[in-house]
């Protein structure tokens, strides 16, 4: 299903459409071999800062910084995996790459073009690449709605003609391993793993290039967690597909990515290739959580868990976020805010452990700062 | 122990279709149909209120008298009269034949205002619920101006200053119950939509209108039917409250409450002649909130 064909035969009535208001800026067509963007980067997102008014009093308002100053890039065709405690603004990442919130800060530029430019009717151009899957599986359908209904949907918005809905449901209900006659069926007819590949089908429906899972298979059991992240890395090799993964299960995100993003309070403090996650973690907050994670041998000493709970949102700690919790924090930390460095090849970290002469990293070599890639 | 250890790719695909073509498309209308027939209760009701509906359609072939014209000689009878055998009025009119012919204005004025205000209630409240901000606190404050009046004093001002008869009682009321409506649907609303299906109606790039159209009414309809089945009693009895004012039917066209009022005078001489118009009146609201109750229970099958 993944030639060009196919894909004509699915959308017969946009892909003109589509071919004048991308303009010359690869697009829709990519997907195809021979049609190459010319830079692999597929997701660029610069300095996204969002803060919620929250009401303190009847006249007095404050903030709260979900996500402060993070910037990461995602290649063309791989997984970055996003981990992090609940609360440390994944999920709104997310919505605001997505464009559901607006940022207050920052760009976010799909194959470097900014997304604010797509506006009024080329918005839909930015829709039908980037998707999301969510995080519940039963209130992401609608319960209103059959599960053909719902897949249909976003290619009923999109002009898409009532036969041709048809067929393609059919198709991606395969595709997503169940069976076509499932379109006939309610959410509540099935079960948490079926929704959840009903969820999928849905944001395939019309073909993205980059899918959002926000914490896509936490909510299911152990054994259909496996079966949905396999159905992930399969749908990935057939179609090409670029994943934002968000979880805050560091073995899933371990297990489906190429690049790893951790994110503490609404900061990114540590980015690096999912191997060197767990081999050589370099961020106390990494080593922390890393540290977390139960063991199955017995014999096993755990370190000691973080301290203290994760401090709110609204008043967060000056300089470095992490430091009301850090093991080795020093004064330095209260002050200013450590920045994203190399510190191995493509290993970014923010700490001030590695701050060039700094005290605790002088037998470590000086890394020169750069922009963190994935 | 770090890494999750893959099954075999193709098991994943077939692990959720065990069946093959076993899987049997389903029908949600059957679904619902089967489990409303399993409720004793909602198919009584519902037979009731057909027979009702009936009866008031078919009234010029089964009243047995005219229901305006009295007989002098036959005033007040008793239930069980050879000639009237649910008796007769003050005037001598036949109550069963009134009460055949009544049931056509009286449903009329019991559901037609429902539906209306129903409409223009979903609407309002779907579009505050969904908007919020200034448009919500704009349309749900100028709803909450209707709350001030007693809905009797809001349904007689409007009627008088609409003129007499059942077409300005039929606006009145349906004005009466729109902010209560609206109410009730901005509410469900506001629980809808922060739902995750919405943000993906969202992300798939829809606008509003379909989304609300789509995605929202169908999951606000439950509550609203069943609080609006509830108003089609009370709206029978507004009706004739503004009968027995003069703002609604004219007598002598026979009306459930109208007659209600008017065999008021006679409840010590003939009590359950009196009380006759009170129990139609009765069993149709009854009949309604039971119908809507099972409805919505046949439909949730959510909670099956």
């Amino acid at each position: 299903m993944t030639t060009t064909e196919d894909r004509t035969a699915a959308m017969p009535d946009e892909t003109g459409q589509l071919a004048t208001t991308w303009g010359s800026t690869s697009g829709w067509q990519t997907h195809s071999p021979d049609v190459v963007a010319k830079s692999d980067h597929l997701l660029d997102v610069s300095h996204l800062g969002k803060r919620f008014p929250v009401r303190t009093g009847i006249r007095s308002k404050s903030f709260v910084s979900a996500v402060d100053d993070v910037s990461f890039t995602v290649k063309t065709g791989t997984t970055l995996g996003i981990v992090g405690e609940s609360g440390c603004g994944k999920s709104t990442t997310a919505r605001l790459i997505l464009g559901l919130i607006e940022p207050d800060d920052g760009t976010v530029a799909f194959e470097g073009v900014d997304v604010k430019t797509f506006t009024g009717g080329r918005q839909k151009i930015l829709r039908r690449n980037m998707q999301m899957v969510f995080q519940d599986p039963y209130s992401a359908l609608n319960p209103r709605m059959s599960v053909g209904e719902s897949i249909a949907f976003p290619m009923k918005v999109h002009g898409v003609s009532a036969n041709d809905r048809k067929e393609r449901v059919a198709q991606l209900l395969s595709q997503v391993g169940l069976h076509p006659n499932h379109a006939s069926y309610y959410p509540h007819q099935m079960s948490g793993g079926q929704r959840q590949r009903v969820n999928i089908a849905r944001a395939l429906a019309l073909e993205p290039r980059l899918v959002v899972a926000d914490e896509a298979v936490s909510a299911l059991d152990k054994s259909v967690q496996a079966q949905v992240l396999n159905l992930f890395t399969d749908l990935q090799d057939q179609l090409s597909l670029t994943y934002l993964f968000i979880s805050h299960d560091l073995n899933v995100v371990q297990y489906m990515s190429d690049n790893v993003l951790v994110m503490y309070l609404g900061q990114a403090v540590e980015q690096c290739p999912s191997t060197s996650l767990y081999e050589e973690p370099l961020h106390p907050y990494t080593k922390a959580l890393i540290a977390s994670i139960p063991s199955v041998d017995p014999d096993q000493v755990h370190s000691a868990p973080l301290e203290g709970e994760i401090p709110s949102p609204l008043n967060p700690p000056s300089g470095c976020r992490f430091r009301t919790r850090c093991p080795v924090a020093m004064d330095i930390c209260a002050v200013e805010r450590p920045v994203m460095r190399e510190e191995r090849p493509d290993h970014f970290v923010a700490c001030h452990l590695y701050d060039t002469g700094a005290p605790m990293s002088a037998s470590k070599a000086p890394a020169p700062e750069a922009a963190p890639t994935a | 122990m770090v890494a999750l250890s893959p099954p075999s790719p193709a098991g994943a695909a077939a692990a959720f279709n065990p069946g093959g073509d076993l899987v049997a498309p389903r029908s949600y209308l059957g679904e619902v149909r089967a489990r409303f027939m399993r409720k004793r209760a909602g198919v009584v009701a519902l037979t009731g209120l057909t027979a009702l509906i009936l009866m008031a359609a078919l009234a010029p072939l089964i009243a047995p008298y005219d229901p305006t014209i009295g007989n002098a000689v036959q005033r007040l009878r008793p239930i069980g009269d050879t000639l009237h055998p649910l008796g007769t009025d003050e005037q001598g009119r036949d109550i069963l034949s009134r009460l055949i012919w009544g049931g056509q204005l009286s449903l009329l004025t019991g559901f037609v205002p429902v539906i209306i205000a129903t409409t223009i209630g979903t609407a309002i409240g779907a579009t505050a619920g969904y908007m919020r901000g200034v448009v919500g606190t704009v349309l749900m404050r100028t709803m909450d101006m209707f709350y001030a009046f007693p809905a009797i004093m809001l349904a007689i001002a409007i009627s008088a200053s609409l003129g007499v008869g059942a077409r300005s009682t039929i606006i009145a009321i349906s004005i009466v119950f729109v902010p209560s409506i609206s109410r009730v649907a901005e509410a469900a609303t506001k629980r809808v939509i922060f739902l995750e299906y919405i943000e993906a109606a969202r992300l798939s790039g829809a606008n509003t209108r379909t989304i609300i159209f789509s995605q929202v009414l169908a999951n606000i309809f439950n509550p609203i039917f069943i609080y609006a089945s509830g108003l089609v009693g009370l709206s029978i009895v507004l009706a004739s409250g503004l009968s027995f004012l003069g703002l609604g039917s004219k007598p002598p066209t026979p009306e459930w409450g109208f007659m209600l009022n008017s065999l008021r005078g006679s409840i010590y001489l003939q009590p359950w002649v009196a009380a006759l118009p009170g129990l139609f009146i009765f069993v149709t609201s009854m009949c309604c909130n039971i119908v809507a109750d099972s409805l919505r229970d046949a439909l949730d099958i959510r909670d099956a």
